[in-house]
């Protein structure tokens, strides 16, 4: 490892957001104007997803703790103001406590449409909302070996974000119910170890050969390495309501990151578990 | 071989605490961290909602609740 270039350790965070109606506090659907509205002002830092009253919202690159919380804060009001112009609200929370899943519309797209011809209730069901934090670490193998080890760490950091207990009007018992409704999906969960970049390359291939999925963005583990960027993607986390407990768990993933990462830079590590 | 006893989540919270702390500052990251007390102070979001629901018996008064702590330190 000591040809590699260090990581640079850049955030980008993810919150996916409830649209509600104020007055029945149901989730709402057909939405396209105020989406259309935010598409404007925001660009491609706005995004729909299958079920229609979810509002996804990412940073751009930050550099820093900092920077990531100008930007979430700055992501955040935006996206408050869009939904009161259009009469509505916005909540950050695991779970709706109460609306159906049933009730709920899905969004006119082939991805969506294939999603659910492969997983059926399954997919339609999930009405659930989580945060994404990434955090770069440029070279394959580096993100692969940082990885397996920060494992160990996200029940730790889950136990904190839990922010899900009510599922379709019912105390279910649980602080997050919404990882019981995301383990119905395959390929969630704490992920397998991997011995080097080329053999999750190698399991991804035989899956997507296979025809289990089409590409590597259908590996919905609480940690992966992001198809598309250098990162670590830390998928962990329901959705928290306040921004302080978003930029709280942002930290934490990132100084695993960098802290598992000097323990390996000084040839040193952390023990590795089975799954 | 690790403790192989089960251990207080609070413990464990300051193991990740302790495990980070000597990175923390050069990531500038200190105050963010330091949210984790508070966190262990006014609970995690879905005791918080199930305060609100105990106290209410009212999961429309959940949902504002939901909004509100969602709006908390914003300038709309």
């Amino acid at each position: 490892m000591a040809t590699v270039a260090v990581p640079t350790f850049t955030l980008g965070i993810e919150e996916e957001f409830q649209v509600i109606d104020p007055e029945t506090r149901e989730l709402r659907s057909h939405l396209a104007e105020m989406f259309a509205q935010g598409e404007q002002r925001m660009g491609e830092q706005i995004k729909r997803e299958m079920h229609q009253p979810v509002i996804e919202v990412g940073t751009n690159i930050c550099p820093d703790m900092r920077a990531a919380r100008k930007e979430v804060t700055k992501l955040r009001t935006e996206i408050v103001r869009l939904a009161r112009q259009n009469g509505m609200r916005i909540a950050a929370a695991g779970t709706h406590p109460f609306t159906h899943w049933s009730n709920v519309e899905i969004t006119d797209h082939e991805r969506y449409a294939k999603l659910i011809y492969d997983l059926q209730m399954v997919a339609r069901a999930n009405l659930i909302f989580g945060l994404h934090v990434h955090v770069a670490v440029e070279d394959p193998d580096t993100r692969i070996h940082i990885m397996n080890a920060v494992r160990y760490f996200l029940p730790h950091v889950f136990a904190l974000s839990v922010n899900s207990p009510f599922w379709c009007g019912t105390n279910t018992g649980w602080k997050s119910y919404r990882a019981k409704v995301f383990e119905r999906f395959p390929r969630t969960g704490i992920p397998d170890y991997f011995g080097s970049a080329s053999e999750y390359e190698d399991f991804v291939k035989t899956l997507v050969v296979t025809g289990c999925i089409d590409n590597a963005k259908k590996i919905w583990w609480d940690v992966r390495p992001h198809p598309f960027f250098p990162t670590l993607e830390y998928r962990v986390c329901d959705v928290p309501m306040r921004i302080d407990e978003t930029l709280c768990f942002a930290a934490l993933f990132q100084a695993l990151t960098y802290k598992l990462y000097r323990l390996f830079s000084r040839n040193q590590g952390w023990r590795l578990y089975r799954r | 071989m690790g403790k192989r006893v089960e251990i207080p989540t609070e413990s464990l919270l300051q193991e990740l605490l302790a495990f980070i702390d000597d990175v923390v500052d050069d990531l500038g990251s200190r105050e963010e961290v330091n949210y984790v007390y508070e966190i262990i102070q006014r609970r995690t979001g879905a005791d918080r909602q199930l305060a609100v629901y105990e106290q209410t018996g009212s999961l429309q008064a959940v949902v504002d609740y939901i909004v509100s702590e969602t709006e908390q330190g914003l300038t709309i």
